[in-house]
């Protein structure tokens, strides 16, 4: 019995970290799960990442998407310190210990596929036929 | 007349031996017999015992030895024993003697090749896998055939293998002289065919070196033919230098259009892109030699290609379309005015089937104004009867004749073979050549009787000494260039030379076979344009301006804006972007000669077609069907939907165009004369100059030359280097 | 006396399924029946974006093709086969494309005469 009530408590517990009944059912919708953990930071776009040493390594620590894509998040969206954080890579989150970022690195951009701005490779051999181009008047 | 010294001397020997051997017997000479492993040969006396094993069916391996180049001997590849010789006798050099027992597969032969061989090999790199000869490399053949399954070259330390310096003699041709095994046929044809005495071997030995002595050009047109003589990859081709191997290539038969000789070559392909062009041998025409032009202006059809068909806009600036709009756009000004207001001019390097459905269609809008670039008198007999026009003799009967005139005429870069052939004739059958017209270098010594057109008139009347030996000739050639009739006076030029001509012909007995009078012609397409009944030179259309001109490949700039109404709708069908595409108002892509099925009949009357080798580029077409597509649009459709029967309409036209390979040859010079005697026009003073007079000025003399870079390369090369 | 055996092995022809023309009759109907309760599920299941309504009209075309076909046994191999089709695509043996090829949705007509030859390209 008293397994029960604790099982009731910890869902109880989960529902008030996630912020009532029907975020916690919105994230179980968004996510497929109910986890509960340490906030560790938050990155420019908005997305969260928690940690739970309590789940097994590959578990322990995740990322909730930022309110505005809904179910429309990809992988893509983390940019790379988190990601080596998310990843075991590194053990400080990027807020325990900034990265100091290259001078070649970029702005990050999530993947682009299927969208209109999406990366299209282009051909770099030469024509066979060169064309006559008619001359401007 | 001693005119090119080792091959005199093989002449006198062989002439000798010959005439010893006539003298023996009666009449005939009598043949000799011979055995090729033990088997009976019948043979000329004075053939050598290579020739006598090729009769018998055995191909003696050589390197040096070469048909049409004199004999060296000294590659030694070709030892055969003999019965009772003691040592192995190189076959190409040896007459053979009767009752000679010649064995080319004794243990002798094969051990004296496999000597050979080694020798060879031992101061040639094995670079095979780098080397673009490889697969069609006689070296590699024979020593998979003769060679020793293993080699005694050990000198790695020391010596090593011989290594020569390259040469640099020009752009089209690639030395790698460390793999010159010395066989001389480069120096040979330079000095005996192309006649230009650059290429020779200094040192003796193992320091022997083939080359130009001191630093300079190979400066011939014909310079590209020592890359497919050269046995093994000392010489090899610069445009084309490690594209593809040779097996790798397709092979399509075709012909060349380039000069109006018709060449006939063999276009290699692979992937849709031409990638050389070699060669085809026909006795009749080239031999088995081509021109520069010919050979490596093959980049200019990748360059400046029309893709697509234009249409001028509204603000004047012509703007790409796609076929429907193009031809709805030429068919609504076509059907707006009226048929005789439309025009035609035809362009050298147009085949007879566009030529047939360009007439056949305009004169089915009502219009006989079909005038071709290329200018020809149209006074007299002009260009209804055929002698009047043709190359009489034809390209072989130069080796018949024992005097020929060239008259405002280069033939070394006007038609580079017919000038190979002249010098031929020169070497062997003591040719007098004599030429009115610029004093040019012709590669033989000439009689210059002046440039003058004057002297024309003296010939043609008599006066001239030079009409005496005309006369006393008993095969006499006059060789009219197509450059002196282009001008103002070109109909009284070829009066007087058809008068020299007929006069000449009555004078010397040749009789009816031997026709004399000669035009050499300088585009492809011109013999067929006349025999199709096109006006030859725009003169015609200047004077009755149209309202549509149609110009099917006309590049060479005979009419410009200038000479047109202002309102004159211009179309352009061609397939490349020159001066005819920069002043049309729709323009038509066409395909080149290398990507269609065409005829073209060359200077001699001689038809002879193209095979499509590789694809016309993007939207371009066939010419005749763009034609046959555009007399659908307007709604009088051509009756003809296959090549096969636009071949049946010009067999009806004019048969010959259609008996391939045959020259159909023209007797009219008698009544050509009865109607020339009608021409008023009077010779100007003006000297006759050819239009080509320098090497640089051969390299570009079409659209397809001037679009080329590897052409572009040869003109700067001859202006600047030594 | 040989002409009416000729004729009675004609008369005697075996049976494939069908013994009269009543039963090759339901047979067809029962597998018009079957086609036509698949196609909504066939439109769902293979994701084709086309309406069930546009597809039956396309399966009464496929049954008129054969509307002449009188002898019972070609009847009955017609249905075995299409039978067969059916039992593939229930039990996803195709994909989408072998479902919508038979429809030839996407393939041209051959141009036939010159001009249209002409337009369409080298030399088709």
């Amino acid at each position: 019995m008293s397994i029960y009530l604790q099982k009731l408590r910890e869902v109880q517990q989960l529902v008030k970290h996630h912020g009532g009944l029907k975020a916690a059912f919105l994230t179980l919708y968004k996510t497929d799960g109910l986890k509960m953990g340490e906030h560790k930071g938050t990155d420019q776009f908005g997305n969260r990442y928690y940690e739970n040493k309590k789940f097994f390594i590959g578990r322990s620590r995740w990322v909730e998407f930022t309110d505005g894509v809904g179910v429309d998040y990809d992988a893509s969206m983390i940019p790379p310190e988190w990601r080596s954080w998310l990843q075991y890579s590194r053990d400080e989150t990027p807020v325990d210990k900034t990265v100091a970022p290259k001078k070649w690195h970029g702005p990050h951009i999530d993947n682009r596929s299927g969208m209109a701005d999406q990366y299209v490779p282009y051909s770099t051999t030469r024509p066979k036929i060169q064309a006559w181009t008619p001359p401007r008047q | 007349m001693l005119r090119l010294w080792p091959l005199a001397r093989n002449c006198k020997a062989t002439k000798a031996l010959a005439s010893l051997a006539r003298c023996s017997s009666t009449g005939a000479p009598a043949k000799v017999e011979v055995f090729v492993d033990d088997k009976p040969v019948q043979v000329e006396p004075g053939t050598t015992i290579l020739q006598a094993c090729a009769e018998a069916g055995v191909e003696i391996p050589r390197f040096c030895y070469h048909e049409r180049l004199s004999i060296a001997g000294n590659c030694r590849m070709c030892l055969v024993e003999v019965e009772k010789s003691p040592k192995p006798i190189a076959s190409c050099a040896m007459p053979v003697m009767k009752g000679m027992k010649i064995k080319t597969d004794s243990e002798m032969t094969r051990k004296a090749r496999e000597g050979v061989m080694e020798f060879l090999l031992m101061n040639h790199p094995l670079d095979c896998p780098i080397c673009d000869q490889g697969g069609e490399c006689d070296l590699q053949d024979q020593s998979m055939a003769f060679g020793s399954d293993r080699s005694r070259f050990t000198d790695m330390e020391h010596g090593g293998k011989r290594a020569v310096e390259d040469k640099n003699i020009g752009p089209l041709i690639k030395t790698i002289m460390t793999r010159c095994i010395h066989c001389t046929r480069c120096i040979r044809f330079a000095s005996e065919v192309a006649g230009v005495d650059d290429l020779g071997t200094t040192g003796r030995g193992g320091d022997m070196q083939v080359g130009t002595y001191v630093e300079k050009m190979f400066k011939s047109e014909l310079s590209g033919n020592i890359i497919d003589l050269c046995p093994v990859g000392a010489l090899t081709a610069k445009p084309s230098a490690f594209t593809a191997r040779p097996w790798e290539t397709r092979r399509i038969d075709s012909v060349d259009v380039m000069d109006a000789l018709g060449s006939n070559i063999v276009v290699n392909t692979r992937t849709n892109e031409v990638l050389r062009i070699l060669p085809r041998t026909n006795d009749a025409v080239n031999e088995e030699w081509i021109s520069d032009a010919t050979r490596f202006a093959y980049d200019g059809l990748k360059r400046q290609r029309l893709t697509a068909p234009f249409v001028r806009n509204a603000a004047g600036q012509l703007e790409q379309t796609d076929w429907e709009t193009a031809l709805v756009k030429v068919a609504q000004k076509l059907v707006q005015v009226p048929g005789e207001k439309v025009a035609g001019v035809a362009g050298g390097l147009v085949d007879a089937e566009a030529l047939v459905a360009l007439k056949d269609y305009l004169n089915k809008l009502g219009s006989e104004a079909l005038c071709t670039e290329e200018i020809f008198p149209m006074d007299g007999a002009g260009t209804d009867l055929r002698s009047n026009y043709l190359l009489n003799t034809g390209i072989q009967g130069v080796e018949r004749a024992d005097l020929i005139l060239l008259v405002g005429t280069n033939p070394r870069f006007e038609a580079p073979l017919f000038n190979a052939r002249i010098r031929k004739s020169w070497i062997n059958n003591e040719l007098t050549v004599a030429v009115v017209g610029t004093r040019v270098d012709l590669t033989y010594d000439y009689d210059h009787l002046g440039d003058s057109t004057k002297i024309l008139a003296d010939i043609a009347a008599g006066k001239h000494p030079f009409a005496q030996t005309l006369g006393k000739a008993k095969n006499p050639m006059v060789v009219v260039g197509s450059a002196a009739l282009q001008r103002k006076d070109g109909a009284a030029i070829h009066r007087a030379v058809a008068t020299m001509a007929q006069n000449a012909r009555v004078q010397s007995g040749c009789g009816d076979d031997w026709k004399v009078l000669n035009v050499l012609h300088r585009v492809a397409s011109q013999v067929a344009a006349l025999d199709l009944g096109y006006k030859a030179g725009v003169e015609y259309i200047r004077n009755n301006p149209p309202s549509v001109l149609y110009m099917l490949g006309a590049d060479e700039g005979a009419l410009t804006r200038d000479q047109l109404p202002k309102d004159c709708f211009v179309i352009y069908q061609g397939h490349h972007g020159d001066r005819g595409a920069a002043m049309a108002d729709v323009i038509l892509p066409g395909a080149a000669y290398t990507e269609k099925d065409a005829t073209y009949v060359n200077t001699e009357g001689r038809a002879q077609y193209t095979k499509t080798a590789v694809t016309p580029p993007m939207l371009a077409r066939e010419d005749w069907k763009i034609i046959r597509a555009l007399s659908e649009m307007t709604g009088n459709a051509l009756p003809y939907d296959r090549i096969q029967d636009v071949r049946d309409r010009l067999y009806d036209v004019s048969p010959n165009l259609v008996q391939y390979g045959a020259a159909e040859d023209a007797n009219y010079f008698k009544q050509a004369q009865e109607l020339a005697a009608g021409i008023s026009g009077k010779l100007e003073e003006k000297p006759l100059t050819p239009s080509l007079l320098n090497l640089k000025d051969f390299y570009m003399t079409n659209s397809i030359g001037r679009a080329s870079q590897t052409m572009a390369k040869c003109v700067k090369a001859v202006q600047e280097m030594p | 006396m040989a002409a009416s055996k000729a004729v009675q092995g004609l008369k005697h022809a075996k049976p494939i399924l069908s013994v009269d023309r009543n039963d090759a009759r339901r047979r067809v109907l029962n597998l018009y029946k079957a086609w036509y309760r698949q196609i909504p599920v066939i439109c769902n299941e293979y994701h084709i974006n086309k309406r069930p309504k546009d597809l039956n009209r396309y399966l009464r075309q496929q049954f008129d093709k054969n509307r002449n076909v009188k002898d019972l046994r070609v009847i009955d191999i017609l249905v075995i086969k299409s039978l067969q089709d059916l039992h593939e695509t229930k039990n996803w043996w195709k994909m989408a494309n072998h479902v919508l090829y038979p429809l030839q949705e996407s393939v041209n007509p051959k141009p036939t005469g010159f001009l249209s030859k002409f337009l369409e390209g080298h030399d088709p």
